[in-house]
């Protein structure tokens, strides 16, 4: 009798625990599912951001997880696919190449492809964990070493730790009363002068440049229509003024920058650097003299033309560009008439390496940039169109002469140390002229000269130029042979006003020297050092 | 002899002995059960709170980006609901532990071009029971 209800009992007992257990099974299945889909999230995020490092490094960098190049322009089916396509697919087409993440893990990891776009790219990134897929969409801009700053200083290296070569810094050395307007920054010490403006901002200390600079706290000041003189137009005031950086920004040398832009632009290993534009360089065709005819009542009177040929740069070695003053010889040679008159030198879009750079301040020849593809329109000093004929008759517009260049806008001076004996110091002046006025950097100077560079001028002619002087250079002799020693001085005159970029291993700037950050810059996606996340979302 | 044996209502002692063996098993599942009816709620409130930790700990690396952090070892505490207990706590109900490290460096010149990863992990608070373990890598310009 006792068992009946005993067995009563055990039955309800029975469904009360299966009751039980089916709950514990189903909250651990619904959390596993949970932590499933967020680990697939987090290794969509871990994809595509190693993605993007990959990009900028030329896929030249070697981790078993790292994804491979996957461009998926021109896929079939179109990026981004949906999760049951993906499914099928990963790690069986070629297009969907699986990395597992951390390496060797099964069952979890990405799949990441990217699709070119203009300035940037757009990234897709799957994360998978367990069975759970997630899917991210990343758009990035190319981020150039010229981006970010009015000037900014790269030698860490101070008194107390000094560098190879004996180098003990500062990145900045200030004297009087010189101005720096919009973003700039330092990796090193700024020796500064109290009686430095700085405008806009901000001011970034980065890597070391945190460290060496505790106090480093200048009040900013707004720019206005010629404050400081010369400025057009009226700035923000950034805030905070000072952003401290624990890490260095790596910014890459023109070593470095050579390789990628080769690379990138024509898909050459180019493994010397920055010499490799010594035997591969528009030097003979996209340098020209400029003559104006100077004959009043003459049909094409005040029209200017470019002549056949240019300076002379010496070896194709170590080849020179001189900017003096030149004879009416020299210029009659080239194909100059009694009519005309020399009115300076041309250079066409394209690259072009010297070993100097010889320009006097305010005297010898006007250097002009034609900074514009054919079928483009610039202007002179007066702010009057510029129209420059290329023939004898003053009959056709002049086209770039550098072979397959036609679309081409910018002009980069590649700056190399002469193959033997010392460098000589590269002096520029802002007797330099940027036709086409709205993009500083569609004139590039990369100096990877251990001789440095010095810039004159004043505030009523800016010198617009995209600057990088910083490489490494090993001495073959000497109690530093072969030891890595960086290098890229460049030196401001007094009034000098630089508009553009100008980043560089040590900066000096002198009194009354102005250097303003560019309001607009154009992509160039050949020199690329980072992508800059604009926007990212998940995609279901 | 008398005719047919008179029956009496009750329990033989083997029903009774069996009876109790099974009701005795029965209670000890049921314990077992009500234990589990309360452990398991419980061990999913942790772990989800252990989830919302990590998930947050990586949007704060996020958020602070690549050129502000430092490579080296941090350590969070928060309470049981979750809520992180400020930078002086020295202990409390989670831990949670970062560390960011370089784990991959491209020479670009005089210093590198580097990838960091962070390794965050979610414990109790004497550091023997894990909950969950994630990672997170930064780039420059990155997520």
């Amino acid at each position: 009798m006792a068992l009946v209800p005993a067995l009563g009992i055990i039955l309800c007992l029975t469904l009360l625990i299966a009751a039980v257990q089916q709950m514990s099974v189903q909250q651990l299945a619904s959390f596993k599912a949970r932590s499933n889909s967020q680990r697939a999230l987090e290794l969509a995020q871990i994809g595509a951001n190693a993605y993007l490092f990959q990009l900028s490094s030329s896929f030249n960098t070697s981790l078993p997880w790292l994804p491979p190049s996957n461009p998926v322009d021109q896929a079939s089916p179109a990026w981004p696919v949906d999760h049951a396509t993906f499914r099928q697919r990963a790690g069986k087409d070629a297009q969907f190449p699986v990395r597992n993440y951390p390496a060797g893990t099964p069952g979890q990891g990405f799949v990441v492809g990217h699709r070119t776009e203009a300035g940037g790219v757009v990234v897709f990134s799957y994360g998978f964990c367990n069975g759970a897929v997630r899917m991210i969409r990343v758009t990035a801009v190319i981020f150039s070493p010229f981006e970010f700053a009015a000037a900014f200083g790269l030698d860490p290296y101070s008194p107390d730790m000094p560098g190879p070569g004996g180098d003990t810094g500062p990145a900045w050395t200030f004297t009087g009363s010189a101005k720096i307007v919009g973003a700039s920054g330092s990796e090193g010490l700024v020796n500064n002068s109290p009686w430095v403006e700085w405008y806009d901002g901000p001011l970034y200390l980065t890597g070391r440049g945190n460290e060496l600079n505790p106090t480093l706290d200048p009040a900013g000041l707004v720019s206005g229509p010629d404050v400081p003189p010369g400025h057009v137009g009226t700035g923000k005031l950034a805030s905070p003024f000072v952003r401290r950086m624990s890490r260095s920004l790596n910014i890459p040398t023109v070593d470095e920058a050579a390789k990628q832009y080769v690379s990138k632009r024509w898909q050459i290993n180019n493994t010397v650097g920055v010499r490799w534009f010594a035997s591969n360089n528009n030097n003979a065709t996209g340098i020209r003299y400029l003559v104006r005819n100077k004959t009043v009542g003459h049909p094409h009177f005040g029209k200017v033309r470019h002549l056949d040929s240019g300076p002379s740069l010496g070896t194709q070695a170590n080849p020179v560009l001189n900017l003096g003053q030149v004879s009416g010889n020299t210029l009659a040679q080239a194909g100059m008439t009694a009519d005309e008159e020399f009115y300076g030198v041309r250079v066409y879009p394209g690259n072009y390496f010297f070993t100097r750079v010889n320009q006097p301040s305010s005297q010898g020849a006007t250097l002009y940039l034609r900074s514009y593809p054919d079928g483009g329109a610039g202007v002179d000093m007066s702010g009057d169109a510029l129209v420059v004929y290329g023939d004898a008759n003053y009959s056709t517009v002049a086209v770039n002469p550098n072979p397959n260049s036609a679309f081409e806008r910018e002009i980069r001076f590649w700056v190399g140390d002469v193959t033997t004996g010392n460098n000589s110091q590269t002096q520029l002046s802002n007797n330099i002229w940027m036709e086409y006025r709205q993009y500083p950097s569609r004139f590039r100077i990369l100096f990877g000269n251990q001789a440095g560079c010095a810039i004159s001028g004043d505030s009523q002619k800016k010198f617009t130029v995209n600057m990088l002087a910083y490489n490494i250079y090993r001495p073959t002799s000497g109690q530093n042979q072969g030891i890595a020693i960086p290098t890229g001085s460049v030196t401001l005159a007094s009034n000098t006003y630089l508009y553009g970029s100008l980043v560089c291993w040590q900066l000096d700037v002198r009194g009354g020297a102005t250097i303003e950050r560019q309001a607009l810059m154009e992509q160039s996606p050949y020199e690329v050092m980072a992508y800059s996340v604009m926007d990212w979302r998940e995609f279901r | 002899m008398t005719l047919g044996r008179r029956r009496r209502s009750g329990t033989t002692l083997v029903e009774a002995l069996v009876a109790t063996l099974l009701l005795s098993m029965a209670a000890a599942a049921t314990v077992v059960a009500w234990s589990t009816m309360h452990l398991a709620p419980r061990n999913k409130l942790m772990a989800d709170r252990a989830l919302a930790i990590s998930m947050s700990e990586i949007e704060r690396i996020h958020a602070t980006g690549f050129v502000y952090t430092s490579t080296g070892t941090t350590i969070r505490w928060y309470d049981r609901n979750g809520t992180w207990l400020g930078p002086d706590a020295r202990t409390g109900f989670f831990r949670a532990e970062t560390v960011i490290a370089v784990v991959l460096s491209v020479p670009t010149g005089d210093s590198d071009r580097e990838m960091l990863e962070a390794r965050i992990r979610i414990a109790d608070f004497s550091n023997v029971t894990l909950y969950r373990e994630s990672r997170t890598v930064l780039i420059f310009g990155g997520i």
